[in-house]
């Protein structure tokens, strides 16, 4: 028993650092910009195409096609905040999160038409055979995972701490309009927070890939768990991304394996309101005070 | 209405009430002028009058389910080639065939456009269960002939309806040849079900329950779970040996491989729904020796019947590969033709019920199907495929309506 | 001239039907779907009401037009119970939910309430699929043939009648709201929640009370629709159905009655026109919310608007600090 439950622990924890990379990136752009990025998840499986078509057709390794997709991811959040988002600077909240639900739906269905939805294979992302201790199985990819997701965790905590950048940013979320009278680049910083924002998410998509193929909804589910972990996370705090993703993968293996992963994501949505209920701002946030 | 000043109040009193009174008054006209009556349950185009005999399908070629929707281009390709050889009855045929995105709503719709607007003679080959179960009853109050729906639901056989022909093995058939296998080859070893808990899953289940008695471990699932990881650990650490699998082809392939990187290798058999399509040896790594029930023959057989499609095909398919979604498409335009083929007279829906009643082990792709006044069965019997070097083989003792499969 | 323009469009909603006897039984789908189209029209409005007036993000709309859906055809299909007490019933259950989903939801962020209403959404369908004894499953429920009060409105002209008085009624009914003093804290809402506070708006009960209309007006729609199509089944009610709905009122440009009707008109259209491609409808709608954002903010209906007053237009002030910056 307590090996079946180390076992899905590790599953759990697997998966939640997908969720957790996938949050970091939500709350990135969140922190920058005040937007919440309904098309996250997409523009993410967009960069997964890049990857897929480079080792499919063109044969390259994985690391490469890996760093390409991020590389595309990057230029695509970028552009998207540039292009999209800075001509509705002074637009309401509204209307810039409406953009986002359109970018995803827009993007869904270019990848729709160009691919179709015949769920495309991804190769594994290591190709080294699973460690057995026992009964417990170590796959090469649940720690590659968790790795990248702690690696990406202290690289963003640092770039926060010590970056003229990062401390830029900071800047930012407290005050945009402070910031831009302190002669803060602020545009520039917001395309480089919405490209780092929408990279994490494709590290995600791509690290997903061989588990859920490459469809153009392929991200549609871990998305939404990114949501979960983001708000309980308290929406604002990277760390708090980071645990509340990793405590949403073991919750979500938990309830496939104990009670019934066909109501997986209700009895989520059910657990969430409860925490909202309790704490408003998520387990780990603090209370916030609305600006005006 | 609180806070309402006084003049908005009367403006809105009195929009309200001369709205509704024209709406009152245009009802009251519209119903005793007896236009209303007009509605009777009969839909138009009962008997064929022009030359042409017109079949109506939806199929999804939008959206996550949109594969299915090749099954079109077999239905076209079958057409073609009766049109080809001259028709049928001295009629030649043509299909109408609309996207439903696999949404009932959308089917429900559509199916009033086909009956009504299009005045199709028969709705033929329609793809889904869902889809096909928001429509069946109302087509069936119409008179109308469903015949051949891309799928194995219990609903569409018990009871059976007067106008209503499926042609696919109703889906407690998959799960009994599962069961069937498992006794014979792998008596006593600890077996389990991996089931998609809905009407396309569970009647699987049932199926397998009995004719294997118990299954150790049952799992259900929903088709937007991406991680089967908790499912497979449970599985293995439980000890199992055989997994059968209740699901459609996206989660096969999940599931399938989540096992291969856990290190188990259990006895796997999927359903027909799950590994049909073409890309099946990409997308599972380890699919060598998986076996899959099946009731057509595998892609590329040179099964006759298979043989005869595959060519029709590469003539008149557009384009489209020979797969197993095409084929679907081909069986149901088998269906209509067996009727069609022996109406002496006019060519009316209840002419076409009474010959399809009369038909017994008429040979189609899908083996040999029985029709009479009392059922409507689909294919009796079925296959088991097996993954070997690259392809699916046919496993030698399981053959279609063959004792050996019984 | 506004109010005989309606006036004349409701008159000829009102004959259609007996200019469709022209068709003959082709009528029958014709109907249908513009019935169905009137449904769907109230869906719209029910979402306007909340995005476009109060400024809060549903995007699980269909949750409450399944709850309308389901709770219509469960009464029907057990307990015989027939159109307008269904419908009410369906209004209700819908309302009774908002209200358990809208308390925490509405006390948090504005945007959180997009993500919980898509989780609402995600939910209803996985449990009308899992309760099978209740919902039928993925085979969902045939309905009885409607009646009205005793007399059967089962025929195509009599269920059209039904959905347009449904759509009259929730027009009225939105509209008088939104000129009442509730309508006017919506407004203030929408503007800026702290600025309503100021003003002494009880912010979250308003919030909260929009959500409660949005939805009941969701649930009776979709209980009107359960009656319509005979069947209901949880693969109509995804979140694909609530980003139609979505589609309808960005697009028809937010806050306007007429504008959420429209959008429904152009979401119906492009449906049915890209339906051939796989992908194609959901990309067009994407990149058309995406340009009416950025560059015709106020939708369809701002669009003709814009064109009779591009005159005298002047450049909008700017220079507005962003809310929470």
């Amino acid at each position: 028993m307590t090996q079946f439950l180390l076992q899905i622990a590790l599953a759990g924890l697997a998966q939640g650092s997908l969720f957790a990379l996938t949050a970091l990136g939500l709350v990135m752009i969140y922190n920058a910009s005040s937007v919440v990025n309904f098309a996250h998840g997409a523009m993410g499986m967009a960069a997964t195409y890049v990857a897929y078509v480079l080792i499919a057709r063109f044969e390259v390794p994985f690391a490469l096609a890996f760093a390409a997709a991020l590389v595309a991811a990057f230029v695509l959040g970028a552009v998207v905040q540039a292009v999209f988002l800075a001509r509705l600077r002074n637009a309401p909240l509204l209307s810039q999160v409406v953009v986002t639900l359109g970018l995803f739906m827009l993007l869904e269905g270019l990848m729709g038409i160009a691919f179709g939805y015949n769920p495309r294979p991804m190769r594994e992302s290591i190709a080294i055979a699973p460690v057995i201790l026992g009964d417990l199985v170590l796959r090469p990819q649940d720690v590659l995972q968790l790795a990248l997701l702690l690696i990406l965790g202290v690289a963003l905590a640092a770039f926060f701490a010590a970056t003229k950048v990062g401390l830029g940013m900071r800047a930012i979320t407290e005050n945009t309009y402070a910031a831009r009278l302190m002669g803060i680049p602020v545009g520039r910083l917001l395309a480089i927070a919405w490209g780092t924002g929408v990279a994490l998410s494709a590290v995600a998509a791509v690290l997903a890939a061989p588990t859920t193929s490459v469809t153009p909804n392929m991200m549609d589910t871990i998305v939404v768990y990114g949501f979960v972990a983001a708000i309980v996370g308290g929406f604002g705090s990277m760390a708090g991304a980071l645990v509340g993703g990793l405590i949403l993968g073991v919750v979500v293996n938990l309830i496939d394996a104990f009670l019934a992963p066909e109501l997986a994501m209700s009895i989520v949505f059910g657990l969430l309101l409860l925490v909202l209920y309790v704490r408003p701002d998520g387990l780990f946030g603090r209370a916030q005070v609305q600006k005006v | 209405m609180m806070g309402l000043s006084k003049h908005k109040e009367e403006q809105m009193q009195h929009v309200l009430s001369r709205s509704l009174a024209v709406l009152a008054l245009t009802v009251a006209s519209v119903t005793t002028a007896g236009i209303a009556s007009s509605q009777t349950a009969t839909a138009p185009g009962a008997t064929v009058e022009g030359d042409t005999i017109v079949f109506g399908q939806t199929a999804a070629q939008s959206g996550p389910q949109a594969p299915i929707g090749a099954s079109k281009w077999g239905l076209e390709a079958f057409i073609a080639s009766v049109n080809a050889n001259g028709g049928v009855a001295g009629k030649k045929l043509r299909l109408i065939s609309y996207d439903d995105g696999y949404q009932p709503a959308q089917t429900t719709a559509l199916d009033k456009k086909l009956v009504y607007e299009d005045r199709v003679f028969a709705i033929v080959g329609s793809i889904g269960s869902p889809t096909t179960a928001a429509v069946y009853k109302a087509l069936n109050e119409e008179h109308v002939p469903l015949l051949s729906m891309g799928s194995g639901s219990p609903i569409f056989y018990e009871p059976g309806l007067k106008y209503v022909f499926p042609s696919w093995p109703i889906y407690t058939t998959d799960g009994e040849t599962m069961g069937n296998y498992v006794k014979k080859h792998f008596p006593g070893q600890a077996a389990a079900v991996i089931y998609q808990d809905d009407g396309f899953g569970k009647p699987i289940l049932a199926g397998i329950k009995k004719s294997l008695g118990k299954v150790d471990l049952e799992i259900p699932y929903v088709p937007s779970q991406v991680d089967f990881s908790s499912a497979v650990i449970k599985l293995k650490s439980s000890g199992i040996k055989v997994v059968m699998l209740a699901t459609i082809a996206t989660s096969g392939a999940q599931i399938l491989n989540q096992m291969d990187s856990l290190s188990y290798h259990p006895t796997r058999i999927l359903t027909s729904s799950a590994c049909g399509y073409g890309g099946i040896f990409g997308a599972i790594k380890s699919l060598e020796g998986t076996y899959c029930t099946a009731f057509l023959p595998p892609p590329g057989s040179s099964d006759p019947q298979w043989v005869e499609f595959a060519n029709a095909m590469q003539k008149y398919g557009q384009g489209h590969p020979p797969d197993i979604y095409a084929a679907w498409g081909w069986l149901a335009g088998q269906v209509a033709y067996a009727g069609l083929e022996k109406i002496k007279g006019p060519i009316t829906r209840d002419a076409l019920v009474a010959q399809l009643e009369t038909l017994r082990n008429f040979d189609t792709i899908a083996g040999k199907i029985n029709y009479s006044p009392e059922r409507h069965e689909g294919s009796c019997c079925q296959l088991l495929w097996q993954a070997k070097g690259g392809k699916w083989e046919i496993v030698p003792d399981s053959q279609f309506n063959g004792s050996a499969m019984k | 001239m506004q109010r005989r323009l309606v006036i004349a469009i409701l008159v000829a909603c009102a004959v259609l039907p007996i200019a469709f006897q022209a068709l003959g039984q082709r009528q029958v789908y014709w109907l249908f779907v513009i019935s169905e189209f009137y449904v769907f029209a109230i869906v719209a409005i029910s979402l306007d009401l909340l995005m476009g007036r109060s400024g809060q993000i549903s995007l699980g709309q269909s949750g409450f037009v399944a709850l309308g859906a389901y709770t219509a055809a469960i009464l029907n299909q057990r307990f015989n119970v027939d159109l307008p007490l269904g419908m009410l019933a369906g209004a209700a259950t819908a309302a009774v939910a908002s209200l358990v989903l809208g308390f925490p939801a509405t006390r948090l962020r504005g945007h959180y309430l997009g993500i919980v209403t898509l989780g609402f959404g995600i939910a209803i369908d996985q449990i009308a699929l899992k309760w099978d004894a209740l919902t039928g499953g993925d085979q969902g429920i045939h309905l009885h043939r409607p009646a009205l009060f005793g007399v059967d409105a089962g025929t195509p002209v009599r269920m059209y009648y039904v959905a347009l008085v449904a759509l009259v009624v929730a027009v009225l009914l939105v509209r008088g709201l939104t000129q009442t003093r509730i309508g006017r804290a919506f407004a203030a809402i929408k503007d800026s929640e702290v600025a309503a506070a100021a003003m002494g708006v009880p912010v979250a009960r308003t919030k909260v009370l929009a959500f409660i209309v949005s939805a009941f007006l969701a649930g009776a729609a979709g209980g009107i629709y359960a009656f319509l199509a005979g069947f209901v089944a949880p693969e109509d009610f995804g979140i694909e159905s609530s980003l139609l709905f979505f589609a309808m009122v960005v697009i028809g440009g937010m806050g306007s009655i007429p504008g959420a009707i429209g959008g429904a008109v152009v979401v119906d259209a492009v449906k049915n026109a890209a339906a051939t491609v796989s992908g194609l409808s959901l990309a067009l709608l994407g990149g058309m919310i995406v340009l009416v954002v950025l560059f015709f903010p106020g939708g369809l209906k701002g669009l003709l608007r814009t064109r009779r007053i591009r005159r005298e237009r002047r450049p909008a002030p700017k220079g507005v600090v962003r809310q929470d910056a």
